[in-house]
């Protein structure tokens, strides 16, 4: 099973209780009423203009970091989470450039810093228990399960009640889609809350220039020893003529 | 000669420029102490919007700026060009210092320096920063092997030098293609930029435009470090050879233009530049000053063959590759996501300082070792 996270923005009513257990289940301190991600800060929530928005990783099915990682730091769980080993990263922030959603954070402040951002609760997925922020929350906003069966339940409520809700599953296909969905009363791409415009899986985006390297990489290796051997020849048989002719100049 | 060599060694101007050179890299390790004891946050303006900055920029334009070695090499050993032979040991000695300054540089800007080395062991092939580091890595191995030459002979092993020698070929033919492999990758790195990097600058040809730019950039630079050699190291660029760069520069350039112009019509990018203005502006220094300046100054014939010429049209060409890298990895993207950025002065006295190492590394090996054969 793939799991994922459903946000309803309609039913969310900001309390913060999900960002308050995701600090307690992390054990985080900073801020306590953060504006924004942070290296604290895994997940936030916040009002744009009447609706509701939850910033978190969208732990995409298909992930940029994950492909970009040089030293594979980044990892895609079979069962949804994207996870973050200390021990392996070297710090490139790599994964920060290729992020489509802007994700990652950095502990700037320390001499010795780690990525940080949401990692769906791996621990309490691997027992069978929900998300933090989706056992935690009053009102039903955030739910944690199957991605398949959370993609149903959020065309049901769309269905169910057209009127308050814009028509889309943000998250579906997106760059790929990702584990992490949304639905809400407006097109939350328009204010603020920032999504892929391409449905490509980002990955793809290097895989073409990453399979051309080793065809490019021999065809220029034979290339340049065939103008070697090329060249090489016809000084030899420059020289040869030379040789042959100087008696007939004499 | 001897005579003359003593006078430059303690003229005035070689004092002053040494003093300079001191002070720089005295103040640079000081920054490198605060970089490595504080921490990034604290020393840079590095960001989580900004998470690559002027170390990165300059570090990558560098890695350009140095493909003169395997450009001269292929040149001299594959294509049997042999007018370039007096300058052959100058130009891998330019791409051996400009990437061993390039992984140390590379260093400072990890969060973790002291895991610089996982690559080595941790590998995801599907990342083209694994793929470049290790082409730049092995290319680095290879040119160790080609300094050792000048060097070999310079400590008088004479034999080990004459065996090194004995494979100058192969050394060139793996310089290309690693060379030819890295610098395009570089490129690939930053095709997973889409969306997050000004459409302007984007483009699914990166890796191509990476490499083709890196030709007119490191035949410039290496123009002028041989001007550098000319000022300090009392050797004389031939007038044979100053044609010949010329023309090399020029028609490096004119292939970069050329990619880059189709590139422009395919992705039909004017429309793009008419409602961006910053954009504009950007693109039209990167490439009116150092792509397209220097190609009308070389193709004017007096220019091109003047020392003059050439190292005016190399400082634009060396300045555009600059200002081309810059937009790629540092304008670029503020320009897409409106976030604020300026190095602070550690970032700047750090980089300085890498860049005053490297020239004093190269007029010290260059005066004690036989790279300018002229010497000889």
């Amino acid at each position: 099973m793939s799991n994922g996270i459903l946000f309803d923005s309609v039913k969310c009513i900001g309390c913060g209780t999900c960002c308050e257990a995701c600090k307690g289940e992390h054990s985080l301190g900073g801020d306590a009423n953060p504006d924004d991600l942070g290296a604290d800060t895994l997940t936030v929530v916040k009002e744009i203009d009447g609706v509701m928005i939850r910033k978190l990783c969208r732990h995409c099915l298909q992930p940029a970091c994950v492909s970009v990682c040089p030293v594979g730091a980044l990892l895609k769980l079979p069962n949804g989470p994207v996870i973050y080993n200390t021990a392996r990263c070297i710090g490139c922030r790599y994964c920060f450039v290729a992020c489509p959603y802007s994700i990652p954070r950095y502990e700037w402040r320390s001499s010795s810093p780690r990525v940080r951002k949401c990692d769906m609760c791996a621990a309490r997925l691997s027992r069978g228990e929900p998300t933090a922020c989706a056992e935690v929350c009053p009102r039903q906003a955030t739910l944690s399960g199957d991605r398949d069966e959370l993609l149903t339940a959020a065309r049901a409520r769309i269905k169910s009640s057209p009127d308050p809700y814009f028509p889309h599953v943000f998250g579906e296909f997106e760059a790929g889609g990702s584990s992490v969905l949304f639905i809400a009363s407006r097109d939350i791409s328009q204010i603020g809350m920032k999504m892929a415009r391409s449905e490509k899986p980002w990955p793809a985006l290097t895989d073409l220039g990453m399979k051309s390297v080793p065809p490019v990489g021999i065809f220029t290796g034979t290339a340049l020893f065939g103008l070697w051997w090329t060249f090489k020849r016809r000084k030899q048989v420059k020289a040869l003529e030379c040789r042959e002719r100087k008696p007939h100049d004499k | 000669m001897t005579n003359n060599s003593a006078r430059t060694r303690f003229s005035a101007g070689n004092i002053i420029t040494w003093s300079i050179l001191a002070a720089i890299i005295v103040v640079g390790i000081y920054a490198s102490f605060l970089r490595f004891s504080k921490g990034l946050g604290a020393t840079t303006h590095l960001s989580d919007a900004v998470p690559w900055g002027l170390w990165i920029w300059f570090t990558l334009s560098r890695v350009a700026l140095s493909a003169g070695g395997f450009i001269l090499c292929a040149l001299f050993f594959i294509f049997g060009v042999e007018k370039f032979h007096p300058v052959l040991r100058a130009a891998v000695l330019t791409a051996f210092v400009g990437y061993a300054l390039v992984g140390v540089e590379l260093i400072y800007d990890l969060g973790q320096p002291l895991h610089f080395w996982h690559p080595l062991i941790f590998w995801n092939w599907r990342s083209p920063m694994l793929e470049t580091s290790w082409c730049i890595g092995t290319y680095m191995a290879v040119l160790g092997l080609e300094v050792s030459i000048p060097f070999t002979e310079g400590i008088g092993w004479k034999r080990l030098s004459d065996l090194l020698k004995k494979f100058c070929v192969a050394f060139a033919l793996a310089g290309a293609v690693l060379s030819t492999l890295h610098q395009s990758s570089i490129g690939t790195i930053f095709l997973i930029s889409s969306e997050k990097l000004s459409p302007v600058w984007y483009s699914s040809w990166l890796p191509v435009l990476f490499f083709f730019s890196a030709l007119g950039g490191g035949i410039a630079f290496l123009i002028l470090e041989l001007f550098l050699a000319q000022k300090f190291l009392n050797w004389n660029f031939p007038p044979e050879l100053v044609k010949s760069f010329g023309r090399l520069l020029l028609g490096a350039l004119a292939i970069y233009l050329a990619a880059f112009a189709v590139d422009f019509i395919r992705l039909e990018k004017w429309s793009l530049l008419v409602r961006d203005m910053n954009a504009l502006a950007w693109l039209s220094a990167e490439l009116g000053l150092g792509v397209i300046l220097p190609m009308v100054l070389l193709s004017i014939r007096d220019v091109r063959e003047s020392a003059l010429g050439l190292r005016l049209s190399a400082v634009l060409a060396v300045a555009g590759l600059f200002l081309n890298r810059l937009n790629v990895t540092v304008v670029g993207f503020l320009l897409e996501s409106k976030a604020r950025y300026f190095p602070t002065w550690q970032e700047v006295s750090i980089t300085l300082m890498i860049l005053a190492i490297g020239v004093a590394v190269f007029i010290t090996a260059a005066k004690v070792l036989p790279i300018f054969q002229s010497r000889e």
